[in-house]
């Protein structure tokens, strides 16, 4: 019951964070040079043939009118046209968002569990093995994670695995793509996803590690090595049960990474998702699909918050006591 | 610790697993099918609308015109075999090459010509380029404002010629018809509704359109029955790569065989020695200059603007900035135009005379000079090169301070088309090769592209002299122009050309036969790629 009414608040606290970037949003792209009017006139359109676009457009009402009508529209998924479609093709934003952000969201969950397991494995390392090696190795990865950029990572991926070892595929498969079982595509997946996981991976390992060297130093570990608990059986039963709080915390922020991460990492590899899509909308100005784009991270961002607000009273009781 | 080796040593066979050089094998690459990337989706589809160069070099392959430019650059007859012009120079007849094909399999005829020509001026297919291109036809304004059907000034006289009257004397007339407006569509096919498919982009070009897939590629598939020979190529597969670091990884690995660099990465080439022999320096013609608005009162005097013009060094920039890839500007017409004076020397880089100048212009302290903003493009490096350079020279050379204004690329445009730039960093690339359209085009008080409030009725006569005289008088129309350019230049500075544009090109020694005018590669018809050998 608790539950339900923490996420009903929250839900509701939602709409107007939803209105205020929507808002925002819109009135940006209005204050942007050029409309869609413009764009469709081309280069040497003449401003005869920008009114006349303008009009039958409907470009010429109010502007709130106009907010409105892509607000109520937005909410039925519907973001319009973009203003630079590839013939018949890729015409309709919600098509668009449909097809690529699936691929999107398949490597960012990948990206997730990997730095997940990775991050927790090397934090625990680095925690038992406290000021040695292993640890020493953990920190300087999870320095390196977290100071080099993607734009960095991607080329030199590249590099080495594509253009020296020969041993990864440089780019996404061309057209093939659509017919190739996701098994077939894991190689291709590899180099990106990993890139993307990079960074969440070296947060989760920092936090795991604090985490663990905190545990590991508090009275009930040393209680329960005196009553002769095995050392694996504490680690995994007591002191990574801890972990887990800050983690969950880190991957609900991580997320939110991923989605801006998948900009570079998708430009570089030619991976045919949002994070593309919208990097080419916005050089080219294509406006509804920025639009599109930033409600729909919204949107995530609110829900996975929420799934993390739901999910750390379930794993520490002293949260659920708290609220 | 254990566990942890474990892992690591599984990740590694992972890697490793994947076997080596499963993913090169595209290094071999397939004869006859010709691989290179884009950086962007095809904007358009239809002639009728297109506007850039990249989308342009697809639709060249698909489409064609009456006339083209060769690798000489002349301007030659394509699907007309001959044109011929009355005395008055107001009507040319041509005379269309028999037995051409359109994709769909019909016989090209006038009727096809002047379908094609008619729907580019209908103003529900929205050409952008129709005004520009095409003003000059009898009836024009009546099909552009949706008054009359098609052009009344161009008729069909029998199936293998068409008749085009235009409204004034104008010898550079026919380049128009080698853009992209003009290019013949199939009339059975294409309607009057904006090309958006690839099923309707019929025309008679040496290409048809196999597949096209947005973000991805671009598949074009030979016409058997195209009217010069079936091309040599099989296939030429665009894939569209916006990533420029990706684009040469591609090339690296032999999975695209053609790529254009960025003009600044000469670096990249010398750093690959591998490719020294692969690297093809190409001339454009544009010009990169700098503009002053005489609407700004602080250049309204040309010493001032001759005052810049002789502090900047524009043999540093080039040597610095660029590599010396790019060839030094001193007039406006880029060489190999026809009409390009190659004795003009332009003003000199004379720093001490500059000074002289800006002290008679009433600015014996350079420090009284108002700071001025110099706008240019934002996202491209070589804008910002020449910007920097420039900022540099003025202060050292001159004294003279200027505030850098990079912009938005559209919102520089608008900026620009209002007149409201007073100092800026652009590119003219011809529309077609004539000195008119760098002269008249852009400078003469009453053209469209003149927003710069610039009006010497000495540099008008001369242009609008010129433009009326037919082609058999070139040399002195040419001479005409070049003196108009000398006034542009030495007399009013109104521009201050920088460098005529050179781009660098890696081309794998596999393909064979690509043929380029000025204006850009030809349609692929000799090109062709064969690793076997």
């Amino acid at each position: 019951m608790l539950l339900a009414k923490r996420i009903g608040a929250r839900l509701l606290w939602a709409i107007p964070t939803l209105v205020f970037i929507s808002f925002i949003t819109f009135g940006i792209a209005e204050l942007a040079p050029g409309d869609a009017a413009t764009t469709l006139a081309g280069e040497h359109g003449d401003a005869a043939t920008v009114e006349r676009i303008r009009e039958d457009l409907g470009l010429n009402r109010p502007f709130l009118v106009r907010y409105w009508e892509f607000a109520t529209n937005a909410l039925r998924g519907d973001f319009g046209k973009s203003w630079y479609p590839l013939g018949d093709q890729d015409t309709y934003v919600r098509d668009i968002l449909r097809t690529r952000a699936w691929r999107s969201l398949q490597m960012a969950a990948l990206a997730i569990v990997l730095a997940a397991f990775f991050g927790v494995l090397l934090g625990m390392v680095a925690g038992i093995w406290h000021n040695r090696f292993p640890d020493r190795l953990a920190v300087a990865f999870s320095t390196l994670g977290i100071c080099v950029p993607n734009f960095v990572l991607a080329p030199l991926f590249i590099l080495i695995f594509a253009l020296k070892l020969e041993v990864l595929p440089m780019t996404w498969p061309s057209v093939t793509a659509a017919e190739m079982s996701f098994v077939e595509l894991v190689p291709y997946m590899l180099m990106p996803v990993v890139i993307l996981a990079t960074r969440p991976a070296a947060v989760i390992t920092r936090l795991t590690r604090a985490a663990m060297i905190d545990t590991l130093s508090q009275d009930f570990i040393r209680t329960a090595l005196a009553k002769g608990v095995p050392f694996t059986r504490m680690v995994f039963h007591h002191a990574l049960r801890n972990t887990l709080v800050p983690v969950a915390t880190a991957i609900g922020t991580s997320f939110g990474y991923l989605l801006t991460g998948s900009f570079i990492v998708e430009t570089a590899f030619r991976v045919p998702g949002l994070g593309q899509k919208t990097i080419d909308a916005i050089y080219k100005g294509d406006y509804p699909i920025i639009q599109a784009v930033v409600l729909l991270f919204a949107v995530t961002f609110i829900l996975v918050n929420l799934v993390v607000d739901v999910v750390l009273p379930m794993l520490d009781p002293r949260i659920r006591e708290s609220a | 610790m254990r566990l942890c080796f474990a892992i690591l040593v599984a990740c590694a066979l992972t890697v490793v697993g994947c076997s080596k050089g499963k993913y090169s094998a595209a290094k071999a690459g397939e004869d006859h099918v010709l691989v290179y990337p884009m950086p962007n989706n095809p904007t358009k589809l239809d002639p009728a609308t297109v506007e850039d160069g990249d989308t342009l070099e697809v639709l060249t392959q698909v489409y064609e015109g009456l006339v083209e430019y060769n690798e000489h650059n002349e301007l030659v007859g394509n699907l007309a075999e001959s044109w011929e012009v009355s005395d008055d120079g107001l009507t040319y007849t041509f005379h269309l090459k028999k037995g051409v094909k359109l994709h769909s399999g019909r016989e090209m005829t006038a009727e096809d010509v002047k379908f094609s020509w008619d729907r580019a001026a209908t103003p529900s297919i929205l050409s952008p380029t129709a005004e520009g291109y095409m003003a000059d036809i009898v009836g024009f304004e009546e099909c552009w404002s949706g008054q009359a059907k098609g052009l009344s000034g161009a008729e069909v006289v029998d199936p293998y010629t068409i008749r085009v009257r235009i409204k004034e004397p104008k010898a550079y007339w026919p380049m128009y018809l080698q853009y992209a407006c003009y290019f013949i569509v199939d009339k059975d096919v294409v309607g009057m509704e904006p090309i958006q498919s690839a099923e309707r982009m019929v025309g008679t070009g040496p290409f048809t359109v196999e597949q096209m897939v947005a973000d991805q590629q671009v598949v074009l598939r030979r016409f058997d029955d195209y009217h010069k020979g079936a091309p040599k190529l099989q296939k030429i597969v665009r894939l569209i790569v916006q990533d420029p670091n990706t684009r040469r990884s591609l090339y690296e690995s032999g999975q695209v065989h053609w790529v254009q660099l960025e003009r600044q990465d000469k670096q990249y080439v010398d750093q690959h020695p591998e490719f020294k022999n692969q690297m093809h320096i190409v001339d454009r013609p544009a010009i990169w200059y700098l503009g002053f608005s005489v609407k700004e009162r602080a250049f309204q005097d040309a010493r001032v603007r001759k005052a810049f013009a002789m502090a900047i060094n524009k043999d540093r920039i080039i040597k610095e900035g660029f590599d010396g890839i790019n060839q030094r500007a001193n007039g406006i017409v880029p060489p190999d135009i026809p009409g390009h004076n190659p004795d003009f020397r332009g003003l000199p880089f004379d720093p001490a005379a500059a000074k002289r100048l800006l002290a008679e212009a009433g600015y014996s302290d350079p420090k009284t000079f108002p700071v001025m903003p110099m706008y240019f493009r934002a996202d491209r490096a070589d804008t910002r090169i020449v910007a920097q350079h420039v900022q540099q020279d003025l202060m050292q050379n001159l004294g003279v301070s200027i505030e850098l204004q990079p912009m938005e690329w559209k919102a520089l445009l608008e900026k620009r088309n209002k007149g409201e730039l007073p100092f800026f960093h652009l590119r003219w690339h011809a529309d077609y090769l004539d000195p008119q359209n760098f002269l008249s085009f852009m400078l003469h008080s009453k053209a469209r592209e003149n927003t710069l409030g610039y009006n010497n009725p000495r540099f008008d006569q001369l242009c609008d002299t010129a433009d009326r005289m037919p082609l058999t008088q070139n040399e002195e129309r040419f001479r005409l122009y070049q003196e108009a350019e000398r006034i542009a230049v030495v007399e009013d500075a109104i521009w201050i050309p920088i460098y005529f544009q050179r781009d660098i090109e890696l081309i794998r020694p596999e393909v064979t036969g690509i043929r380029r005018s000025l204006m850009g590669p030809l349609p692929h018809i000799e090109t062709d790629v064969v690793f076997s050998k």
